[in-house]
């Protein structure tokens, strides 16, 4: 009987020390795998490039949403996949929207790895987010236009998102405009962490949209503009304030437009 | 010529029932068929890219259990033919040298056919199981396989008429990697002596060059197979494979039993 | 066989054999072990290339394939595919031949003969040491031979496995098989043999009718009587 009650003893011991270890585990940056060139892992890897690269992309999905440190490992793998299969389309498309979306920095490498994907790969998804990527975070409509023109003649691009596309630069609506390629992009994968960024900037392109309507009815009922969000609760049109996927908090100026910032 | 067909079928139909009956043999494809599994499982976790995932690690699967059941099943037949003297029974009757290598060539070969056939059945199945219809490319990637493996068994042959069964089981698997980095050695001495490049060139050239015969990233993105190609590969696999025989033929009557 | 000589190196196994063994008889190779007798029996059946010196079968050299289709060879402490059966290695073994086509029957009787027909749908890893032999010994019958070379042929048998197949090898040898084997049970040897050969260390000592050699004694007292005196 003791022998059993020492066996369980030590199977818990081992469970109670595992679970100290990831508590305890500082911050991490997100460690790349891969540190060879390409012709060293074209060499180990017998000329499988296409599973190597498979491979590659399951681990470095899976450590995304653990890092709290510096995404630098990450583009740096995305990096060797291209290099390695050229033409394994997703993970450009991924770099370009989800890399920025964690690390702002990295913008630039985030282009760079988009660029390459035009030029190696075919997949429609690919000039789409692009040009998404220019107009979301560096404004840059002349580019964005560029790329929508491209994914719009790509083949396979599903006919709603094609409208999205060639309509770009047409609407006046720049809000609406960008709601819609969010929407595009929600639709356009089956990817988890992409369609959740999707989701939330739709989310708050819609708490936007929202607020601003409550704050028109506002002005309609009371005659002036609300000094703060919570005014419009007190009066009744709101019943509470949203939160904000992004943490942004609202204030409105004092011609009626709303005004976001992040604390 | 009808005595030279009827005793390679006779000794290959023996290789062939010795072989598949092999249980370890039985253990590596269940290997095989719980790594399709898993790899269905990676496709779940992969953002979305199931077929590709699936497609690439599946074909790679069937590769590198290819060649470790090639490299096994030949290794210990020869074994067995060598070191535990089971050839004794047959040369001592009206067979000669070129019968028992070629036999034991095709009853291989029918082994490593069959096996790749499984290990081929459970691949489509999962891939039309994850909505990727029938994968017919991924059929021509296999056969091309098979002939990268007919080439093997013929080189396991060719080492085990002079050197040991286990150094031959070296010999083949340092073969295979080397036949696939032939191009980046002749690029990393692209820039070298010119002795140097044509001592490369040269090991280019003799050592069997089995890039060709691998058609996966190809098929992954649906590329198109020139008829041609294909022709070459077939023919390349032939005569390579027949000088490697016709050596360990040769090889093989002068050595001491 | 005349002069043969078997070297490996510089090492004599065989060393100048002469002798004629005749049409119809039953002779006996004897010799400590390591004295070169299954040397010699592998360049009989063609198996061993011949460094110097002939042997031939009725004129012709064993080392074509017609005349082996007219021999039968078991070899010593035989080594199997362990994952046929039985029936299928005999078949497998007849289907080699082309001057005798064998009928699934004929493997059969073989295997009554020699005593594993109960055990001929068994894998071959599953038999025992004496099945084994009697199968090496089936094996080398198939053909229906003329020329019958066997290399310890009782090895690793119980009495009763050792009386039968003495009895089937006198049988073969009545119905007109020469036989050669090798042996170093001389008892056997003695029931067995109308001549013998005695080999030591690759040379022939004596060659010649059983009767001749022992004198009246013992073939074991004459034949350590001979080795030691050389030693």
């Amino acid at each position: 009987m003791t022998r059993i009650s020492l066996i369980i003893l030590l199977f818990f011991g081992v469970i109670f020390l595992q679970y100290e270890y990831d508590a305890k585990k500082p911050p991490v940056d997100f460690a790349p795998l891969v540190v060879f060139p390409a012709p060293v892992l074209r060499f180990a890897d017998l000329g499988l490039d296409s599973a190597a690269t498979s491979l590659l992309w399951l681990n470095s999905i899976q450590e995304i949403g653990t890092v709290n440190g510096s995404y630098e490992g990450l583009v740096s793998d995305i990096r060797t996949i291209n290099t390695l299969d050229p033409k394994f389309a997703y993970p450009y498309a991924f770099a370009e929207l989800v890399v920025p979306a964690l690390d702002p920095s990295k913008i630039a490498d985030a282009i760079a790895i988009g660029h390459k994907g035009v030029k190696d790969a075919s997949d429609w998804r690919i000039p789409f987010y692009l040009a998404s990527a220019y107009l979301i975070h560096l404004d840059d409509r002349a580019n964005a236009l560029t790329y929508f023109d491209a994914a719009a003649r790509a083949p396979g691009i599903p006919a709603g998102i094609h409208a999205t596309a060639l309509n770009f630069g047409t609407q006046k609506d720049k809000r609406a405009q960008t709601k819609a390629i969010w929407t595009s992009i929600y639709d356009s994968t089956n990817d988890e962490i992409l369609r959740d960024q999707a989701q939330a900037n739709i989310a708050h392109i819609e708490i936007l949209d929202m607020l601003e309507r409550a704050v028109s009815l506002y002005k309609k009922e009371k005659g002036t503009y609300p000094e703060r969000a919570e005014d419009m609760v007190n009066a009744g049109i709101l019943k509470d304030i949203p939160r904000d996927p992004f943490g942004f908090t609202y204030t409105i100026e004092s011609d009626g437009k709303l005004k976001s910032h992040l604390r | 010529m009808n005595t030279f067909v009827h005793n390679i079928f006779a000794i290959s139909k023996n290789t062939f029932k010795e072989t598949i009956r092999n249980k370890i043999l039985y253990g590596i494809l269940i290997f095989a068929l719980a790594y399709m599994l898993f790899t269905l499982f990676l496709g779940t976790i992969s953002l979305g890219e199931d077929l590709h995932v699936i497609r690439s690690l599946g074909l790679a699967g069937i590769y590198l259990f290819g060649v470790i059941i090639t490299v096994f099943l030949g290794s210990s037949l020869i074994y067995k033919e060598i070191e535990r003297k089971t050839l004794y029974f047959v040369l001592s009757k009206p067979v000669s040298h070129a019968h028992l290598v070629l036999g034991k060539f095709f009853g291989l070969l029918a082994s490593v056919s069959v096996s790749t056939a499984g290990m081929a059945v459970i691949y489509l199945i999962a891939v039309a199981f994850k909505g990727g219809g029938f994968d017919a490319l991924a059929l021509l990637a296999i056969l091309y396989q098979l002939l990268e493996m007919a080439l093997l068994i013929a080189l396991t042959i060719f080492f085990s008429t002079f050197s040991q069964p286990l150094m031959s089981t070296l010999y083949a698997v340092l073969v295979v990697y080397i036949g696939h980095s032939l191009d980046l050695l002749v690029n990393a001495v692209a820039n070298g002596s010119t002795t140097m490049r044509y001592v490369v060139r040269g090991i280019y050239y003799t050592l069997p060059n089995l890039a060709k015969f691998d058609i996966r990233n190809l098929v992954i993105y649906d590329a198109h197979i020139a008829l041609t190609q294909t022709l070459l590969v077939i023919a390349y696999a032939f005569v390579y494979a027949a000088a490697l025989l016709y050596m360990a033929v040769f090889l093989f009557a002068k050595r001491e039993l | 066989m005349r002069n043969l000589t078997k070297s490996f190196g510089a090492y004599k196994a065989v060393d100048h054999i002469s002798l004629t063994i005749k049409k119809g008889s039953i002779f006996g190779f004897l010799g400590p072990n390591g004295a070169g007798k299954t040397t010699t029996m592998k360049m009989l059946v063609g198996l061993a290339h011949v460094t110097k010196g002939t042997v031939r079968i009725e004129g012709k050299d064993p080392a074509e394939h017609a005349t082996r289709e007219r021999i039968g060879f078991m070899p010593e402490s035989p080594y199997f595919y362990d994952h046929l059966t039985g029936h299928e290695f005999l078949a497998f073994c007849g289907d080699l031949f082309h001057t005798k086509r064998n009928t699934d029957n004929d493997y059969l009787d073989i295997l009554k003969k020699v005593g594993i027909f109960e055990a001929r749908n068994y894998m071959i890893k599953n038999y025992s040491k004496g099945m084994k032999q009697r199968l090496a010994f089936a094996q080398a019958l198939v053909n229906d031979p003329d020329y019958i070379f066997l290399d310890e042929p009782l090895d690793g048998l119980d009495p009763i496995g050792r009386r039968e197949l003495k009895k089937i090898i006198t049988s073969l040898n009545r119905e007109g098989a020469t036989i050669f084997f090798n042996s170093h049970i001389l008892f056997d040897t003695e029931e067995l043999c109308d001549e013998i050969g005695i080999l030591h260390r690759g040379a022939l000592l004596y060659a010649g009718p059983i009767r001749d050699f022992t004198k009246g004694r013992s073939l074991e007292e004459r034949f350590v009587a001979s080795i030691e005196q050389l030693s």
